[in-house]
């Protein structure tokens, strides 16, 4: 599995991308930028990518991650990966993505995973860019990344 | 809030709960605070607008006005880019003729050009009411697609008006691409795609990249600010790494191009950070 027609993001998308647009535009956060990683067709090699990306957040020192994984299947083991090291290190994860009938992994750290299905069919549809985010997802995204942030500082504080 | 006003009184006491006095200094300390904290500016990018009501495919390239002439000539030349290459047709698709046959689409792309500056900053020239769909089969007639094709009626599938896919009143320039047999499912095959189109549009953008700021119907400036004391986010977007249509081109030359970019295959599908005016100047090239 990976990628189709309906979850895929065209070059158009990057141009006018509601997930990087909003949180941009919101005076309440603070992005520090986006990071673009890659899903290895090797497991080892999703697994050394993912402890790479749980790195850099920690360099960053980030108090949120809001992660998206095109295409669904494989590319969830690396999404699974991403979220349980981002979780190992008490950073506050949301994930946005396809995740059809269920995904093929899912660990501790995923609760806060929002569907991006939008035929309400569970499945791909070949309809090109249907199933991709769009400002809805986005809302959603960011108002659980809010409540997850703050009760993560009353915890600490 | 709580107010009083007493006159020509004496000897009036109030007595109120702690927790009302301690509540009004908490709300006074919130009040002093500016609520909205000093933004610092990195960058700055103008994205200036040149609205396009009509395509013509004509003997050269052409900006004129509102209408766009595009060489006819280029599908025969950019035959050259790549052996891979064996056919390339260009046409037009109006708004409302729609319902046309379609090969599977490995792309939908804005034209852009950057006037100053790299990727991120300075300043781009774009086309509105303009997008480029590219489409193909390799000689066998085996659709370029990566997993589920998107062939056949344009107007079924295609969901319009989301963020990635043309709007109602966009018209579409095609760029059909026949590969060679077998090689749609490498990455050389659908990467020679690419680079077709891209030789296209690099005809349109030597154009379009010239024109006078007067012309744009539309002038955005977005900057890239970071906000102290706010919670630091972080936006991650897994892309596929696997090879073939799985992959993006980073940081090209031009906006949304392939010239000059890098893979993410190539880079190891290691995290690469972006800022967001780079993204929203086209440093992602999806080879879906």
């Amino acid at each position: 599995m990976g990628v189709g027609p309906s979850t895929k993001e065209t070059t158009l998308h990057h141009f006018r991308d509601p997930l990087v647009e909003m949180i941009r535009d919101d005076p309440e956060f603070d992005l520090v930028g986006v990071a673009v990683v890659g899903s290895p067709q090797d497991n080892s090699q999703k697994f050394y990518v993912a402890g790479r990306l749980g790195m850099l957040a920690e360099a960053l020192g980030v108090d949120g991650v809001l992660i998206y994984a095109e295409g669904f299947g494989n590319q969830h083991i690396d999404f699974a990966a991403h979220m349980e090291e981002l979780g190992e290190r008490r950073i506050p994860a949301v994930g946005l993505t396809f995740t059809a009938n269920g995904m093929v992994l899912e660990n501790e750290y995923m609760k806060d995973v929002i569907d991006l299905d939008k035929s309400g069919q569970g499945m791909e549809t070949e309809i090109v860019e249907q199933n991709a985010v769009n400002a809805a997802d986005v809302i959603k995204a960011l108002k659980t990344l809010k409540k997850r942030i703050s009760l993560k500082r009353r915890g600490s504080s | 809030m709580f107010k009083l006003a007493v006159s020509q009184a004496k000897g009036v006491v109030i007595e109120a709960p702690e927790k009302f006095l301690k509540a009004t200094q908490v709300r006074a300390i919130k009040q002093a605070a500016p609520s909205i904290t000093e933004e610092q500016e990195l960058r700055t990018l103008e994205i200036r607008e040149f609205c396009i009501n009509k395509i013509i495919l004509g003997e050269r390239t052409e900006i004129n006005g509102t209408t766009l002439t595009v060489d006819m000539a280029l599908a025969e030349k950019a035959l050259s880019v790549s052996p891979l290459v064996k056919k390339v047709a260009m046409d037009l698709i109006e708004p409302h003729q729609r319902n046309v046959p379609t090969h599977s689409m490995m792309d939908i792309l804005p034209v852009a050009a950057k006037v100053k500056g790299t990727l991120g900053e300075g300043i781009t020239n774009c086309l509105s009411g303009v997008v480029v769909v590219l489409t193909g089969t390799d000689e066998q007639g085996k659709q370029i697609s990566e997993f589920g094709s998107s062939h056949g009626i344009l107007a079924e599938k295609v969901k319009f008006g989301m963020p990635g896919t043309p709007g109602a009143r966009d018209i579409i320039l095609r760029i059909d691409v026949v590969l060679e047999a077998g090689t749609g499912m490498e990455r050389r095959g659908p990467l020679a795609a690419h680079q077709v189109c891209d030789f296209i549009l690099e005809d349109i953008r030597r154009l379009l990249s010239k024109l006078s700021a007067r012309q744009a119907a539309r002038v955005d400036t977005f900057r890239d600010v970071r906000r102290p004391g706010k919670p630091r986010i972080l936006i991650v977007k897994e892309v596929g790494g696997q090879g073939a249509m799985h992959e993006k081109l980073l940081l090209p030359a031009e906006p949304g191009g392939v010239r000059g970019a890098k893979s993410i295959i190539d880079l190891g599908n290691m995290p690469v950070v972006l800022s967001p005016n780079e993204v929203k100047d086209g440093a992602i090239h999806s080879m879906t």
